[in-house]
């Protein structure tokens, strides 16, 4: 048996959801999960970062792929099989983020082994292991029995366990994996990465406070109340991506798997039901507070102050009381 | 050029009392289904495919006979046939497994599916079709730039808001992501005239047709169904809408 995490490349650290991974695998005894190993494709990984899994994993894997395959996710699912399969009880965890949603399906495909994604629990008993999952947009959980006798590929929901990481503690074993031809792309060719630039240089990831809104919102008239509400507070406006879909803001002010993670001070969700692509993006904020009139959404778990009002009704009443001192 | 659509049936409006485990699966009761949202989008782009390069389109549905509504919509919308796979699970390896055996016989150069599903919450289903197909893949996409005889350029999303344009060989997976067009309105007039076109058989799910191709992705059991837990609820502020503002703009103030 051994436990393989999958390293998606990030900025200037670690991926947060490497070390929330790595932080529970490594509370499961050894004897059950067999050494914890970090796989990273390419060379993204500097000394500074190398640092950071010192602790956290037991050994990294260093695949040396061309530069010219970073994203592509056929090589990436290639190197993945090969590497997890090696092994008769290989575990692969990764994280449920655009890459994970599409490697960690061929993977379990290509090796015949369970796949669970989205995952919010995982305990290891022996040969099973008992994972939950949130479905019916996180309304509910599921607890699925999983098989490990073969191995398993396990995705995990950002935010749903702790980093437990400290500062860096001694060396850590590396090995490089030279690169094998049989891994090479034959579908796939990556043209160009681009990144979604914000026009007007607001950077919602340097916000202390985020005003956010949903599409509970109603329609983009009522944008205008609060523009004035979060220009009050001193913050910037974000959003969840229906927001984004329906054309009434643009996507650099996105908040969720598909767009930018935030951890301001303050999140104020506006008219946000609480849906996992969501509220892994900002569940890092220092204090949420939500305004929703379904008194059940699943927001009002996350939160630490909660409104049951109509956000039409109020903001205006923010916006009076603000105007009023 | 033949694009397939899977167009999933969803329950709305369902809780704890309405969903069960049976038969290995998560049941739902008998509630009317919609056309899942993502995949709501997945339609749209065939439409679009359609119009452009003038393909032939088919809607899949795996479901029982009341998700028959999910295809008569897309009937609606303007898909060329609809065919409905008999059956019922909320297993993705299975969903994808009882899709191939008529994706075989279509066919098609292009299958689009939603990025994932509003129920199961997962997106499991188009990639496991690429595998089971021996076909291209790419995920959350947002943008079909260019199709060839052979290739299609797409744009598809990394998360974090990098995008990026790939390439890739035909036939392809392309797992839409939402908000990539807008959805179209169709009139009640369009529905009701979509009611008189047939829905083709498109075989059935079973379980044992499967079960050696993907018995090692099936090792997992749904053991219990339960709501999410509420321990980390808010603290809820009551009182008039006047004095909840007051105290929420006064949490703020001392926060910051």
């Amino acid at each position: 048996m051994e436990s393989f995490i999958y390293i998606e490349p990030s900025e200037a650290d670690i991926g947060p959801i490497t070390k929330q991974i790595a932080s529970r695998i490594k509370e499961i005894p050894p004897e059950l999960r067999g050494p914890l190993k970090g796989i990273a494709i390419g060379h993204h990984l500097d000394d500074y970062k190398k640092s950071q899994l010192a602790g956290l994993i037991d050994e990294l894997i260093i695949v040396d792929s061309p530069s010219e395959y970073a994203y592509n996710t056929e090589v990436i699912s290639n190197i993945l099989t090969d590497i997890v399969g090696e092994k008769d009880q290989g575990i692969l965890f990764l994280g449920f983020t655009h890459q994970g949603m599409e490697l960690g399906p061929v993977v379990g495909w290509r090796l015949g082994i369970p796949v669970m994604t989205s995952c919010v629990s995982f305990d290891w008993h022996g040969k099973e292991a008992y994972a939950q999952r949130t479905i019916f947009e996180g309304k509910l959980l599921v607890t699925c029995s999983v098989n490990m006798e073969r191995g398993a590929v396990i995705s995990v929901q950002k935010g749903a366990w702790k980093d437990l990481s400290s500062e860096s503690k001694g060396d850590l074993p590396l090995t490089t994996v030279t690169w094998k031809e049989a891994w090479a792309a034959e579908k796939t060719e990556i043209l160009a990465i681009n990144e979604d630039v914000a026009e007007d240089k607001e950077d919602i990831t340097k916000a202390e406070i985020l005003v956010s809104i949903g599409r509970g919102l109603g329609g983009p008239e009522y944008l205008p109340d609060v523009k004035e509400l979060a220009d009050s507070l001193g913050g910037m406006i974000s959003c969840t991506r229906p927001v984004i879909d329906l054309g009434w803001l643009p996507s650099y002010r996105q908040v969720g798997i598909s767009g930018k993670t935030v951890a301001p001070l303050i999140y104020l969700a506006l008219g946000i039901s609480g849906q996992n692509n969501h509220v892994t993006g900002m569940d890092g904020s220092e204090i949420i507070i939500a305004v929703n009139k379904d008194p059940s959404a699943p927001i009002f778990n996350l939160a630490n102050y909660g409104v049951v009002d109509d956000i039409l009704e109020f903001v205006p009443e923010l916006l009076r009381q603000i105007k009023d001192k | 050029m033949r694009v397939a659509v899977c167009c999933k049936g969803i329950p709305i409006g369902l809780n704890l009392e309405s969903v069960h485990i049976a038969e290995g699966d998560i049941k739902s009761q008998g509630t009317d289904l919609y056309i899942n949202e993502f995949d709501a989008y997945a339609l749209e782009v065939a439409l679009d495919l359609k119009e452009s390069y003038g393909a032939e389109t088919f809607a899949l549905s795996l479901g029982p006979l009341r998700s028959q509504e999910v295809l008569y919509f897309s009937l609606a919308k303007g898909v060329d046939q609809a065919l409905r796979v008999d059956g019922e699970t909320n297993r993705p390896e299975l969903a994808a497994g009882s899709l191939v055996q008529i994706l075989k016989e279509i066919e098609p150069q292009i299958i689009l599916t939603g990025v994932q599903s509003t129920d199961w919450g997962g997106g499991e289903v188009g990639v496991y079709l690429s595998q089971a197909l021996n076909m291209s893949l790419a995920y959350a996409v947002v943008e079909i730039s260019q199709i060839s005889d052979t290739s299609i350029r797409i744009k598809k999303e990394l998360g974090g808001g990098k995008i990026a344009e790939v390439a890739l060989k035909l036939p392809v997976v392309l797992c839409i992501q939402s908000g990539i067009k807008p959805l179209q309105y169709v009139s009640a007039v369009k529905r009701k005239k979509a009611r008189k076109i047939q829905i083709k058989p498109g075989g059935k799910l079973n379980l044992k047709d499967m079960e050696q191709s993907i018995s090692g992705l099936m090792s997992y059991e749904f053991k219990e169904v339960t709501l999410t837990p509420r321990e980390g609820q808010a603290e809820m502020l009551i009182g008039t809408r006047t004095e909840m503002a007051v105290k929420l703009l006064q949490i703020i103030n001392e926060s910051v």
